[in-house]
Formats: structure tokens, sequence, C-alpha cells
């Protein structure tokens, strides 16, 4: 059994987050584990399916090549996962990795992410209880 | 003179993102006072830019960034006779030297050129556009870099007498790049 | 001005791959969600399109589509252009750097055993094979999730490795045949495959819902034992999209009225 890299994109919309001021309705994710286990594709309850040792990369991807956005933070339960900022060396691009310490099993282990949207000063996040999570039984 | 990027509120917020920059021209008056002062505006989409609105605009933008050149008329909107009124076109655009006294000895953009044109006319309908865009060259030294534009403003025909050209030349020197580099956002970054 | 519509098609490549087919693995967006657009994060993407014409039922003003695709596996799409070759450049120089140093330490006793290490210790990139459909083959820095190219000689699990990005390589079906879509392939200068991109106007006049044929190409990773260099195979596969057009008027998404230019305020 060994471990995986699993990518997980974060889609947003990022003129109509703006525009209503709530990410509702503006925030899609999807996973590259739908053959392991992963549900809610293109949802904004994305259950990732994991295993102990996993390595998570999130990425942000606006729906327009004019408008930016930016992971700043993923709130996630530490006991379960370790995430870090990394930089795509030599550009100014950022992704986040995070490390599986602990297989959820058979629970949902919910986590926010904190986003950075064109020139707004502050940052949005997901509002709660509509948010993707981590979960055990990823397979091969 | 230009700032320091990190004096900038929010200068790293220009990672990657295409960046547009738009003029508008008010045709008529360019065309009776055979100039384009006082008849350019120009805006673009990076929050660092100084200048919106004039026709002096500096963009902030990043090594290895793209960018589109978009040239509109004021009045664009199709006539009520269905017939369109004139529309400029940027003939060139010239990268010029620090003084804007001659042509710049260093490349700026790379893939430079016009845009628009389709692969294959697959229709008599198949769109044909006309844009100006480049990519900032990832290694170029950070720095201010002044442009001209040469713009076309095609002449109505009432305004054409015989033997005249359909079409005039203008020159707008004034715009420039102000080029940060590729990691100025990171080295900003709260 | 038209109105422009970006469609992104987002393709789990390895379930396509396995699957045979791009049904189930495809997730489309667009950026008319709060205009009407339904099965956003699906593979039935309908995109609404408010046409918009003349009391004589005359062409009034047309939209554009820009299509846009990548890997969920992919690396991201606003990296520049030629980022493996950008990479592979700064590895470069820090392996003649490394070299360099050593060559420094040469006058020491220990020097030959040192210097026989930190050589052995120097990467190269790993290159792959990009097999085109028209035969032809291009070479590619292999480069793992994180922009890091992948070292000469390692067999990297798969997953490991950042996907090549599908590639539209056509527009076809219901919309193109009907005279509804005008699709065509459109220069770049920043762009994951080669600058180009695929656009199309849309005569607005027609209100239905129409049926387009993405025909898009997928690679597939092949590490062959035998043969040192892996290799990406082209697999061609379609999907469909739609739109649907009606006769509702364009409304301006910032004022919430009718189309036309935005009031821009004069210079100071």
């Amino acid at each position: 059994m060994s471990a995986s890299l699993l990518r997980i994109m974060v889609v947003v919309d990022v003129v109509g987050a703006l525009a209503t001021d709530t990410l509702d309705g503006s925030v899609w994710l999807v996973d590259s584990n739908k053959t392991g286990g992963s549900t809610g594709e293109g949802t904004r309850q994305l259950k990732t399916a994991v295993r102990k040792g996993d390595q998570l990369v999130w990425t942000a991807m606006s729906l327009e090549c004019e408008a930016y956005v930016a992971i700043e933070a993923i709130a996630i339960d530490p006991a379960y996962c370790e995430v870090t900022r990394g930089v795509y060396p030599g550009t100014d691009i950022s992704y986040w990795l995070g490390r599986i310490k602990k297989d959820p099993g058979k629970s949902m282990v919910p986590y926010n992410i904190l986003f950075k949207l064109g020139s707004r000063a502050g940052a949005m996040s997901l509002s709660v209880p509509d948010v993707p999570a981590i979960t055990g039984g990823r397979t091969d | 003179m230009t700032k320091s990027p990190d004096a900038r509120p929010q200068s790293g917020q220009l990672n990657s993102v295409q960046l547009n920059i738009v003029t508008f021209v008010n045709v008529a008056r360019a065309l009776a006072m055979k100039s384009l002062d006082g008849s350019v505006f120009m805006r673009d989409n990076s929050v660092a830019s100084e200048n919106q609105g004039t026709n002096c605009l500096q963009t902030t933008c990043k090594q290895g960034q793209a960018l589109n050149w978009l040239i509109l008329a004021l009045a664009s909107a199709q006539r009520a006779n269905k017939t369109w009124p004139p529309m400029p076109r940027i003939s060139n655009i010239v990268f010029l030297n620090r003084d804007r006294t001659n042509v710049a000895e260093l490349l700026v953009c790379t893939q430079f050129g016009v845009y628009g044109g389709p692969d294959k006319q697959r229709s008599p309908w198949t769109p044909v556009y006309y844009y100006w865009a480049g990519t900032v060259i990832p290694t170029l030294p950070p720095g201010v870099y002044p442009y001209r534009f040469v713009v076309e403003l095609p002449k109505e025909s009432s305004y054409q007498a015989p033997g005249e050209a359909a079409s005039i030349h203008l020159n707008l020197d004034g715009p420039s790049l102000n080029v940060i580099p590729m990691d100025a956002g990171e080295r900003t970054a709260v | 001005m038209a109105q422009q519509l970006g469609i992104i098609v987002i393709v789990d490549v390895e379930a396509a791959l396995r699957a045979g087919t791009l049904e189930g693995c495809t997730y489309f967006f667009d950026n008319a969600g709060p205009f009407g657009t339904s099965g956003m994060g699906t593979d039935k993407l309908v995109s609404a399109i408010n046409g918009t014409h003349w009391q004589d039922g005359s062409q009034a003003s047309e939209h554009v589509l820009n299509f846009l695709a990548t890997g969920v596996t992919s690396l991201p799409i606003t990296l520049p252009r030629d980022y493996q070759l950008h990479r592979t450049r700064l590895q470069e120089i820090a392996t003649l750097a490394a070299t360099r140093a050593v060559a420094g330490n040469a006058a020491k006793s220990n020097a030959a055993s040192d210097i026989r290490t930190t050589l052995a210790r120097i990467r190269l990139p790993q290159l792959s094979s990009i097999k085109l459909p028209s035969g032809h083959q291009v070479e590619h820095v292999l480069l793992n999730h994180f922009g890091e190219p992948v070292s000469e000689g390692a067999t990297p699990d798969t997953s490991h490795v950042a996907q090549l990005p599908p590639v539209i390589t056509g527009i076809s079906g219901e919309a193109v045949e009907k005279g509804i879509i005008y699709p065509a392939q459109y220069g770049s200068p920043d762009l994951v495959n080669g600058g180009w991109y695929w656009s199309a106007t849309v005569a607005t006049a027609s209100p239905k819902v129409w049926s387009y044929t993405l025909h898009i190409l997928l690679y597939r990773f092949v590490q062959d034992p035998a043969n040192r260099e892996p290799r990406w195979e082209p697999v061609p596969l379609t999907c469909e999209g739609r739109l649907s057009i009606s006769s509702k008027p364009m409304r301006n998404g910032f004022t919430g009225g009718g189309t036309g230019f935005l009031p821009i305020g004069m210079p100071h």
C-alpha cells in the first residue's frame, strides 16, 4: 500500500465572488482521485479519499485569465494533515502541500480555504458547513 | 520617476494574470485636430499602474507577463442606419530608449505583434480580430520601458477629398511599461 | 462590443484514459454562472448565452466563446509559458555552479574522492518524448507537481509526474453545422500549447439549446523499462457541451442595466 500524490484544483469565479462579496456559488473543487474513492467532484463539498503518507497539492484557478486568485491559507486539523505553502521555483505562483499523518478512516475531516481575490484587501473563506473534507478509504 | 515596488500596496497581485491595456480614442476629434492630443484615454487592469485614464499610462507588469493592447473608439456602437463609425487600429507599437530619443536597444517583449487572425476561414463569418499582444521577456532587467503607438484612423468617406488617403497615421508618445521582478509579490507578501 | 464567455474544461486524464471516455471524467465551467448557466462542475454544462437581435430579427450582437482545457494533474495554467525550459535552465546554472565549487577544492588532499562524490550527486533532468498526432516527436522535460525537474534515471510513480495538459483539437457538432457558432484557433503570446487556443463567435439570433462536440487530445504517460526515455502517446477523445441561447437581453453584470460602455472617469 504505497503513498500517492493527489492533486486538488480549486476553481473560483473571482468576478462573481467580488461582485456578491461571498464565495457562495463561486467555488468548485476537483481532485485527481475519482478512481480512488473521492466523491463530490466538481462541487464545493469534495471529499478526497486519502491514506496515511499521501501528499495533497492544492492549487487555485480563476475562471478568467485576467483575474487573480491565490490560496492564502488552508485550515485543517493538523492531527490528520499538516499543510505548508510552496512556490513554483522562479515564479510567484503558489501551491499548498499537505501531508496525511493519520488515516481518517470512516470519518470526514472538513477543512476551509482562505483566498486572496483580485485586489480586494481582505481575504475570503468558504461559509461553513458547505466545505470540502478529507476521508479515509482510498483505493488503488 | 517610479516608486519602488515595495512602496505600492498589493503589487504582488500582478502575477501571471494577463494584462489588458485598453486605449480609447475620440476618433472624430483626433481626425479634426490631426493629432491624438486630448483625444486618448488609456486604462489597464493592473493594480499598481500609474496615470490611469490619461495618454501616458505607466503599466506595472511583471517579467514574463502576457500583455494585450486593445484600442477602441469612444463612439463605437452600430448606427441606426446599420453602418459602423470609424474604428482606430494600432499600426505599430515601438519600444523606445529611456529618454525617448530613439528606438530601444533591448528587446522588451517576445511573441510580439498582431494577434486575432484565425488559423483558417472555415466560413465567411469566421471572426477575424486585430489587436497587439506580447510577453514581457522573463529575464528583462526591471525598470521603466517607454513605448510609442502608431495609430491608424480611417476617415469617414465624407471627409476625404479626391486623391487623399483613406486613413491617417498618428503617433502617441507617452505610455510606458514599469517592469518589476517576477517574484516581487513574494518579497512584499505579508 | 462582443460578450466574452470563457469555457473551461478540466479533465481527469488518468480516469479518462482508464475508462476510454471523457464522460464522467470531465468538469466544465464557464463564467456565466450568475447569468443562468447550469451544470457547472459536471460534464453536462449548458452555457447561458443571452442573445440579442433587432426588432426585424436581424443579429444585434454576437457572443464570443473562448475555450481552455487543462488536466487535474497538470501544472497550473498560470505558470509562465515554456516553464519546463525555464526550470531546466535554472537547474543547469545550479549544476555548473556546483561543478565549479568542486574544482575550487582540487588542491586539498582528499580532493579526488570529494570530487567524485560531489559529481555523482549532480542530477540531470529526465527527458521524455511527446508523440504528436502528426507523427513528429518533441522533447519535453519531465516535471513533478512542485515544478522540479524529475531526475534522469529515476522511475517515478506516475502520480508524481505533472501531466501534459490535454489539447482541444477541434469543435464540431450541431451548433457548427447549423451556423450557430463559428470556431477557429487563435494565437496567444501566453499559453500552454504552442500559443493557440480555440474560440468561436455565436450568432445569437436563434434561441434554442444547441449542442457542440469538443475534440480533446489526451497524452498517456508510458514508462517502458526497456527503453530509457519515457514517452507521451496521444489519445484522441470527444465530449459534448451545450449552449442555451435565449432571447433575454444581455445585462451589464455591474450595473444590472443594458450593455454598453461603462462610464469612464475623465482624467483630472
